[in-house]
């Protein structure tokens, strides 16, 4: 019996070793290639070594506008993960702690745009966004211009009440008994300071995951942002940037300067690496927590 | 709790008293309803007019033939009937054959995999938490841009990452990978699977910590071997969490379109040509928003369906 089960374990360790390893093999090729010369990278076998620190190919690489398209991802990312929260506690708290007419009914609409497939409603709502009323030289009946097409806002516009947030929240605070308002508004405590003061300090694992997956979500957004803003590379996101900017100097025929392709995906790809190793406590609580008990 | 004494006063009183008290006690005894409803008014009206007023496009449009430029065309249910007929070679119910086979593919290899996986990482190991990481990380990178990795990786030369890794390795010749009918179905799947796996890695073993161990016990006093352990514990424990599983990852594998999007262009000879790839391209490359919009709804139609059957084989053989 115990020595099957150090067979087990010897073969568990194995077979995770390198399961693990191929997983991250296709990132890992990536992140040593774009710190690699071109010449030490055509010499790889399993993985591109660098032998100088190459970060030549950095400075490069950032002068295609990708630091313009990190300030406005950044900016993006910060207004949708503060539009997430808000409305994702206030709403969480509604239909947690409110009695009211009309409740299930509400939260059901809600909960329906979780079902919806996102990449269906692509066509109607860029179709929104053009004919939107008084958007872009449009008339009132939203003809005649071209709308939110093309234009900043049309970035920021969607997603104002997240079903996903709400419900996730709203099954934090079920958890947290009433007992922790009351007090609260003994001293005459109003509904922010009730749902900020008094819950959110206790909210806080469901609440940077949420953070961390609307991050991930907005700094990795490419279909949207390719229908409806290009043309427009001043408001480029990140990932349609390296998209544009790869697709425009590489070829498949001939010879390729694999680094310098592997660095424009490095800076795409690092942050969302970076917040996960980071937070990834969290997030996976965060995450599991709405999966077991929805 | 004193307030409630107060309010309930007769309402011969409450006449007399002045409009503002008596809209303080109304208020009192309806605060939460004038709480919720001041938020959920504006969150509902913005959700019905991004929500719903787009999905009412989609409908609409769908019994249209439009090209954007001029104005649309009342069409009936022939963009419909066409989706279905033998048009061009049965070219669209070729295209949700195809969606169909690949969603399966994706979902039994990401379900099976990602089980086992749960399952080796749940035994008392050290550095679960490295390899948990590792699994996951795939699925926190923007699908686009790995994609567009993948496609440089796949270049058909012998300069080609995966060719020159290969030949350097086990000396193979140069493979053209993006435009090999063999391979590239492959490697979609595989792609898809790369970067969902992990989630359902998560998922699974969470569910699996969550079985309580006295099950075990008692199954193992019985003498029950490891194999009855798993197939009458262990997965009728883990219903739920397949549930949640199979809908999400449904849900997402219907939804292939990194590989023809970026990689492929639904070659090569359309064996990546996928329903969600066919709606991009019908609605904005040929301007047939009609058609694209028909298809919308018959993919729309086909998850609703899909999930609703999954619900209720579950529900039939484990009472969820």
């Amino acid at each position: 019996m115990k020595r099957r089960s150090l067979i087990t374990r010897v073969l568990s360790y194995a077979f995770l070793g390198i399961s693990s390893f191929i997983m991250i093999y296709p990132v890992l090729f990536m992140a040593l290639g774009s710190f690699t010369t071109n010449n030490r990278f055509l010499e790889a076998t399993i993985l591109p070594i660098p032998n100088t620190l190459n970060v030549t190919l950095f400075q490069r690489a950032f002068g295609a506008g990708v630091w313009d398209s990190y300030v406005f991802t950044l900016k993006r990312c910060v207004f949708y993960i503060s539009v997430t929260l808000l409305a994702g506690l206030i709403g969480g708290y509604i239909f947690s702690k409110l009695r009211f007419p009309g409740k299930n009914k509400v939260f059901l609409l809600f909960l329906s745009g979780m079902v919806m497939p996102g990449i269906l409603m692509l066509v109607p709502q860029y179709l929104l966004m053009a004919w939107f009323p008084l958007a872009g030289g449009n008339n009132i009946l939203g003809q005649g211009g071209h709308g939110f097409v093309g234009e900043w806002p049309v970035l920021f516009i969607y997603g104002w009440v997240p079903p996903f947030a709400i419900f996730l929240l709203k099954q934090s605070f079920d958890m947290l008994p009433t007992e922790y308002e009351d007090a609260a508004k003994m001293d005459g405590a109003g509904i922010f300071t009730i749902i900020f003061r008094v819950y959110g300090p206790l909210l806080k694992p469901p609440v940077v995951a949420l953070t961390i997956v609307t991050f991930l979500g907005v700094w990795n957004d490419y279909l949207w942002p390719s229908l409806t803003i290009a043309g427009h590379p001043e408001y480029y996101p990140i990932a349609y940037r390296i998209q544009s900017v790869v697709l425009s100097d590489w070829s498949p025929v001939g010879t390729t300067d694999y680094p310098s392709v592997m660095v424009r995906t490095f800076l795409a790809t690092w942050p969302p690496a970076a917040v996960y190793f980071i937070l990834q406590r969290y997030f996976v609580q965060g995450l599991v927590a709405s999966g077991l008990k929805g | 709790m004193s307030l409630k004494t107060v309010t309930s006063a007769s309402p011969l009183m409450e006449e007399k008293l002045p409009w503002y008290v008596r809209l303080q006690r109304w208020y009192r005894r309806h605060r939460d309803a004038v709480v919720a409803w001041t938020f959920l008014t504006p969150m509902v009206i913005y959700f019905v007019i991004m929500t719903f007023v787009p999905l009412a496009f989609l409908v609409g449009i769908s019994f249209t033939e439009w090209n954007i430029i001029s104005p649309p065309r009342w069409v009936g249910m022939a963009n419909l009937q066409k989706v279905f007929s033998s048009f061009d070679n049965w070219f669209y119910p070729k295209v949700i054959g195809r969606t169909i086979l690949y969603a399966i593919a994706i979902l039994v290899l990401n379900i099976a995999g990602g089980f086992f996986i749960a399952l080796v990482l749940n035994q008392n190991i050290k550095g679960k938490g490295i390899f948990r990481t590792m699994w996951y990380l795939p699925s926190v990178f923007s699908g686009a841009v790995v994609a567009l990795l993948l496609r440089i990786y796949l270049a058909g030369s012998s300069q080609g990452v995966l060719n020159m890794v290969l030949h350097r390795l086990f000396g193979t010749q140069p493979v053209d990978w993006i435009q090999s009918t063999v391979w590239m179905p492959i490697i979609g799947v595989l792609f898809v699977v790369w970067q969902g796996i992990g989630f359902t890695v998560i998922f699974f073993l969470a569910g699996l910590q969550g079985i309580d161990e006295n099950l075990y016990d008692a199954a193992k006093i019985d003498g029950a071997n490891g194999r009855q352990l798993l197939r009458y514990i262990t997965i009728p424990q883990m219903v739920p969490v397949l549930l949640f599983i199979s809908v999400t990852g449904m849900i997402g594998s219907m939804q292939m379109w990194e590989v023809p999007k970026i990689i492929t262009a639904g070659g090569p000879n359309g064996m990546t040509y996928t329903l969600v790839y066919s709606i991009q391209n019908d609605s904005f490359a040929a301007l047939e928003m009609g058609m694209g919009t028909a298809q919308s709804l018959v993919l729309f139609i086909m998850l609703l369906v899909f999930i609703g059957w999954q619900l209720n084989q579950y529900r039939k053989q484990y009472g969820v």
